[in-house]
């Protein structure tokens, strides 16, 4: 789908932004050719709009924005365009966390219950062990969960911390690599409580402020009086589709920082300035260090594509990799409809910041490829040509485990009881209360920012939410009977067993 | 700041040329051609007694020499199969031992140690419960050095483990890297555990046979009947002093191993061939993967002159990048031996210097000497002289703080007590008994045969002037108690050693 050429695409590339500045110089002679790539790149992957700004010693070499903001208006993008830069807030946080150890207010190596004396997590020796530096580098144990906490809920950000003591952790503490957006969160909050003032305000005022960052923020919530604002979208087989905006205002420090290609071009100065930026230092130089050095290894890169890379590793809030002899500062974000990615290399003072509005594409990361090899020489490949071969592999596996699921679904069978004996409130203890009812059209289960999501009879007494954003496209539903042939408990995959409330028993009500 | 913004103009046809544009490779030149006589230099600059070199390129060994002499006393010369301690290059063999324990679906590498010693304790139990074997090969446990629990005692290695649980970690599990040969003995053990075997003779019979390597050792206890062995030297006041071998067999998987380069020129094809050696499997693939995966991070690099920025141990073994390539290396170091093994399987290469001296840092300059030789583009630096530089700095800054010792030495004190107070027994419940008795009028320490005459610095602290060459002095603290009586003795690097009382002497069977 997406390689069939569309002719809106065409039509708002030519009316990109042109952006006044000097004739090509020997020094920019890498990115003669760049917004051609960028420009057919985006076509074939069907992105709606995107900015890109590249920074190189202490300048700004380059700063562009292509497509449209919003598919429905066709006003363009620029590089003031304001995107979501998702997971790309997670540094800022380190960084903020940083500013706070070079003032004696917090230190890296400090447990998180001397900031959060309530933190609490499923076993006792990760609750007293667990450090500010252990939050910003995915070493938890917990995995990559918990994220349906926060995606879509009302809890608060406390709240969403206070619940994720209850996550059995998926691997032993320190282990492993495991993305945790909740621990980050966490940091977030002890950021709060050393520098007695929200996440938010100390962003604002500690990074944005010195920064010239004037028009980025932490919250969709302004985002609607503000000019200049792209659209996320999602990727259709007709073209991108507008969505709304994503509220995580109760994840935050994890990711809700809001920015443009230009304005990112000046914390991409500052962390290539090792913490200063235009002569005032905002951060020790040994902070900084500590922040991009490897904390956890997040796997052993074996990849045929860059067999140059040995190592790859996590920082505080930042992903770390050698390729090509040089170190690789990089990191990706992406929340609904908005992926981005930002990179720097330190050894040859360059950056970069790569904005779109649109999900799924593999150009945020394919182009940073791309610009890897432009900057650090030797064979440049069509990082962008490969990364859509991978996705188009990627997908006909992704329709091969559906087929293989349908194949496995059992035929002929039926519910073991009559429909209205699966309604009831059933609740874990970090997820909290999820109620199935019986609808005249069958069961319906209702949980957090999903209502009356129809379910399917599957097969046995399994069914499907499907197309429900629960936990994937595809969400089982399997519910247990106990020795007396009542329904106990419901297993939801991707949050787990929930336990079927007692009804109480008649009489014992009380003050009955 | 100018801040302007620059365009460029769109020529596919650059980016074309960019493309074609791609280094011409350079004129092959031997790159050993002149190691020989650098080596020679080099030896005369560090003052090391002797060392060997091995080379191996391609599955087969092309440089394997000797230089200097096996002992200063009879000046024999070292050569090729000339026999010295690797020290930790053996950690690697116990590692991969376990692998071949993986290998047959015997041992897993996230098993905890629990499954296979029962018996294993930790200080911390959430640490028992959750150690694994691939964190006793990783340095994570948390637990610093602790070596005084095996280093000289006559503990074995099944004791030296139970008293390990008595060592209070020093950062948080799996927080931190620490260097752990205790966790390795572990790990030896468990393959004494699950084979039945012990880890000499495993090592012997899975490695040593198949690799021809008939002259390597897990032991010192067969050096007297064998020919050609270096002899350990400390350098004192700039001159030469041999010591005696140093018996390290209750921390064989650690670090006992004996070998030259020629025979260790066998592991490292075995290496570099992913696990064969002469067509013949010795542990598989996916097992040599593994140790060379990265682990645990180990903080910075040890000198910031490498174009180094990623240092990690794997298994058994430490990894880092160096000019873009990934190369698997490890140091070894006991008494008057030091050792450095490293290998670029991307350059199908394999270095081991083997010397019979210490201190040095010759062994290290030597292997970044040869790989700058093997990596294209790269003009080999004059590391010995690099090294040879920072080693004077740092000796200048330990004879400094010598002197700043010396100056915070309080004048004029005496000790509470007349001498024959302090002697007596002490007991550590790690590291075991030290006896300090009167003789000749003066303190003399005793722990497990390391002897040496104390002399009063201030107050109750007490200089410890060590026979053994290689033992620098340490300083003794005795502690009172309410009613003045001298109940235990602080040794730094240790802990507090209590007063063993009489009564209790007495009633010792």
């Amino acid at each position: 789908m997406r390689r069939v050429t569309m002719p809106w695409l065409l039509l708002s590339a030519a009316t990109a932004t042109t952006l006044a500045g000097a004739s090509p110089t020997g020094a920019q002679q890498e990115l003669v050719g760049l917004d051609d790539y960028i420009e057919e790149a985006m076509e074939d992957w069907g992105i709606a709009g995107m900015s890109v700004a590249i920074v190189r010693d202490g300048e700004i070499i380059y700063a562009r924005g292509f497509g449209v903001r919003d598919v429905s208006t066709g006003e363009p993008v620029n590089e003031q365009t304001l995107f979501a830069i998702g997971s790309n807030s997670k540094l800022f946080t380190a960084v903020a966390a940083g500013m706070l150890v070079d003032e004696g207010l917090m230190a890296w190596d400090a447990k998180i219950t001397e900031y959060l004396p309530w933190f609490q997590l499923y076993d006792p020796y990760l609750t007293r062990e667990f450090t500010l530096r252990d939050a910003l580098s995915h070493r938890s144990g917990l995995g990559r969960r918990g994220d349906a906490l926060w995606y879509g809920t009302e809890y608060t950000r406390k709240e969403v911390i206070r619940r994720v003591r209850h996550l059995v952790p998926s691997s032993s503490f320190r282990s492993r690599y495991g993305y945790q957006n909740i621990m980050v969160l966490t940091a977030g909050e002890a950021i709060a409580n050393a520098a007695g003032r929200s996440w938010d305000d100390f962003i604002d005022q500690r990074i944005f402020a010195p920064l010239a960052m004037d028009r980025s923020n932490t919250s969709v919530k302004p985002l609607g009086r503000a000019p200049n604002v792209a659209q996320p979208h999602e990727a259709t087989s007709e073209g991108p589709k507008p969505i709304p905006w994503r509220d995580i205002d109760n994840v935050a420090p994890a990711g809700s920082i809001n920015s443009s290609a230009s304005e990112m071009a000046h914390w991409l100065e500052f962390l290539l300035q090792w913490g200063e930026y235009e002569g005032q230092r905002l951060l020790e130089e040994e902070t900084i260090q500590t922040i991009m050095s490897p904390h956890t290894i997040t796997g052993n890169p074996s990849d045929t594509l860059a067999p140059s890379r040995h190592f790859s590793a996590y920082g505080l809030g930042v992903g770390l990799s050698d390729y090509k002899a040089h170190k690789i500062q990089s990191h990706t974000g992406g929340i609904d409809g908005m992926l981005s990615n930002v990179t720097t290399i330190p050894e040859l003072n360059v950056g970069w910041v790569i904005l779109t509005n649109t999900s799924y594409n593999g150009l945020y990361t394919a182009l940073s490829d791309y610009l890897l090899d432009t900057f650090l020489g030797g064979d440049r490949k069509d990082w962008s040509a490969i990364a859509l071969e991978q996705w188009d592999e990627g997908q006909e596996r992704a329709a091969a485990a559906v087929a293989r699921l349908d194949e496995e679904r059992a035929e002929g069978t039926h519910p073991s009881l009559a429909l209205q004996a699966y309604e009831g409130v059933y609740t874990d203890p970090m997820y909290g209360e999820l109620r199935v009812t019986n609808e005249a059209d069958g069961l319906r289960l209702s949980w957090g920012p999903q209502q009356d999501i129809p379910l399917e009879h599957w097969h046995y007494d399994t069914f499907v939410a499907e197309g429900s954003s629960l936990a994937g496209d595809r969400t089982f539903v399997t519910f247990h009977l106990d020795a007396q042939a009542e329904v106990e408990d419901v297993e939801v995959s991707g949050l787990g067993d929930f336990q079927r409330r007692a009804a109480p028993l008649p009489g014992t009500t009380p003050g009955a | 700041m100018d801040r302007r913004i620059r365009r460029t103009l769109l020529t596919p046809v650059a980016i074309l040329a960019l493309c074609l544009a791609s280094a011409v490779p350079g004129v092959a030149q031997d790159p050993l051609a002149d190691l020989d006589r650098y080596v020679r230099q080099a030896r005369e600059d560090w003052n090391v007694a002797g060392l060997a070199v091995g080379v191996v390129r391609h599955d087969s060994l092309v440089f394997a020499r000797g230089f200097g002499a096996r002992d200063v006393r009879t000046g024999e010369p070292v050569n090729g199969e000339t026999l010295f301690a690797i020290g930790s290059n053996s950690k690697a063999w116990t590692a991969l031992g376990l692998g071949i324990l993986v290998d047959e679906g015997r041992v897993r590498w996230d098993d905890r140690v629990t499954d296979h010693l029962s018996w294993f304790q930790l200080y911390d139990p959430y640490v028992t419960r959750e150690m694994t074997v691939r964190d006793l090969l990783t340095h994570r446990s948390g637990l610093s050095r602790g070596d005084a629990i095996w280093y000289g005692t006559p503990y074995d290695r099944e004791e030296v483990i139970r008293r390990v649980r008595s060592l209070e970690p020093s950062w948080s599990f799996r927080s931190h890297y620490g260097y752990q040969n205790i966790m390795f003995i572990t790990a030896g053990q468990i393959i004494e555990s699950v084979t039945g075997m012990t880890w000499d003779r495993f090592i012997e019979e899975r490695f040593f046979g198949p690799l021809g390597m008939d002259a390597s050792v897990t032991s010192t206890d067969s050096l007297p009947t064998r020919g050609n062995v270096a002899q350990p030297h400390v350098i004192v006041d700039g001159e030469l002093v041999p010591v005696p071998w140093r018996d390290i067999d209750n921390a064989g998987p650690a670090g006992s191993i004996l070998s030259n380069v020629t025979e260790m020129g066998a592991w490292l094809r075995m290496q570099l061939a992913h696990g064969e050696f002469g067509r013949r499997r010795i542990v598989s693939d996916s097992v040599i993967e593994e140790q060379r995966t990265p682990q645990m991070i180990a903080g910075a690099a040890p000198d910031t002159l490498q174009p180094t920025h990623f240092y990690v141990y794997g298994l058994g073994i430490a990894l880092k990048d160096y000019h873009g390539y990934k190369v698997v290396h490890h140091g070894g170091g006991i008494d008057g031996m030091l050792s450095q093994t490293a290998f670029v399987p991307e350059l199908d290469l394999g270095v081991v210097v083997l010397t019979n001296t210490e201190p040095n840092n010759l062994h290290s300059a030597l292997v970044n000497r040869i790989l700058d030789a093997y990596i294209p583009g790269v003009e080999p630096r004059d590391w010995s002289a690099l090294y040879l530089e920072r080693f004077r700095r740092d000796q200048e800054r330990a004879d400094s703080l010598r002197q700043v010792r010396e100056a915070d030495r309080v004048p004029g004190t005496a000790p509470s007590h007349p001498l024959p107070a302090y002697a007596g027994t002490y007991e550590h419940e790690m590291y075991g008994p030290l006896t300090i008795e009167l003789e000749q009028g003066a303190l003399v320490f005793r722990r497990h045969g390391n002897r040496g005459v104390m002399v009063h610095w201030h107050y109750d602290t007490f200089r410890v002037d060590f026979d053994h060459p290689r033992e620098s002095d340490n300083f003794l603290t005795f502690d009172l108690d309410r009613t003045g009586d001298v109940v235990s003795v602080e040794v730094p690097g240790m802990g507090v050693f209590q007063r063993v009382t009489e009564e209790e002497e007495g009633t010792d069977p």
